[in-house]
């Protein structure tokens, strides 16, 4: 069985590989090196070609998962890893810059899910004593046509990435029937 | 300090960068990148965007890679991509302690052995250069 095609993606850092880790019930595929780019994250190692994981619907539907590089000069790759996806799980880090504007555009990039809807938005919950400005992401995203749950969210724990992945499952079920 | 401000490393690319392509006809790029996609050295004609070829190199390479560990066939070395129009061909090398991907971008005339022996004395060059 094919199954669902699911494409992670997001800025350097936002814990695409990490949710990949979390979910995948086999051992994930990585394509980590050694990063030389502090210009757009302090993490030692970074993803350059992709991640993969799979992960079983109760109803037993396999759900393929394909991580993306996050730097733009990667940008080929979320074009050919977009190819046949259903949906997209975009996660942001709010401790870059403008995660407003991140969120757009990774929205962009991938106009033939997000335009149905088939997209969910987490922002990283980094141990941080302030939370993520989810409602200001929504909105801002809102006030560009995009009506995408956007979600707090801590990849690393297995509940909160299951989440995410609910949470798109029903947006495109949702998005189907209507 | 990265690889890219390592300057004695750079400059060893750099003077290996022409001098393989003074011998070889049928090359229309050359590039020294990290695994990472940045350029560390390049010579590449003017219809070739290095910052592209660069990271291009780098997603075959690691993808290449993946591809070797899952399948068991050792450590990977070399990603060939054979086409109407030329050949590119991507070789992992060592210098200094550094990981580095030589990047070859053949012409139509250009043959896969060429490609193969050039990655080859690159990589032999480099491993007998000291810091």
């Amino acid at each position: 069985m094919q199954g669902h095609k699911i494409v992670l993606t997001g800025p350097m850092g936002a814990g695409k590989t990490t949710a990949i880790r979390t979910l995948s019930e086999i051992a994930p595929i990585s394509t980590d090196v050694d990063s030389n780019d502090r210009s757009e994250s302090t993490k030692d190692t970074t993803t350059v070609g992709f991640d993969y994981g799979e992960f079983r619907l109760e109803d037993g539907t396999l759900v393929r998962l394909f991580g993306t590089p996050g730097q733009e000069r990667f940008d080929f790759m979320w074009r050919v890893l977009a190819e046949g996806a259903l949906g997209v799980i975009l996660l942001l880090d709010d401790r870059r810059p403008d995660v407003s504007a991140d969120a757009l555009g990774f929205l962009q990039a991938f106009p033939e899910q997000t335009r149905d809807g088939h997209c969910v938005v987490g922002i990283g919950r980094f141990g941080r004593p302030v939370a993520p400005d989810v409602d200001r992401v929504a909105r801002h995203l809102a006030d560009h046509g995009y009506r995408i749950p956007v979600v707090e969210v801590d990849v690393r724990q297995r509940d909160d990435a299951r989440l995410l992945l609910s949470i798109l499952v029903a947006q495109i079920e949702a998005r189907s029937v209507a | 300090m990265t690889v890219v401000e390592d300057r004695a490393l750079r400059e060893w690319c750099d003077l290996m960068i022409i001098d393989t392509w003074a011998t070889n006809r049928s090359l229309r790029g050359l590039a020294v990148v990290t695994p990472d996609g940045f350029e560390v050295a390049a010579l590449v004609d003017d219809s070739s965007d290095v910052r592209k070829l660069a990271a291009i190199a780098s997603s075959l390479h690691a993808v290449a890679h993946a591809a070797t560990v899952e399948n068991r066939l050792g450590a990977h070395r070399t990603a060939l991509v054979e086409a109407d129009n030329g050949i590119l061909a991507i070789t992992a090398f060592r210098l200094h302690g550094q990981a580095l991907l030589l990047v070859q971008l053949g012409t139509r005339d250009a043959m896969p052995g060429t490609l193969y022996v050039n990655a080859r004395d690159v990589a032999t060059r480099a491993a007998r250069s000291k810091p």
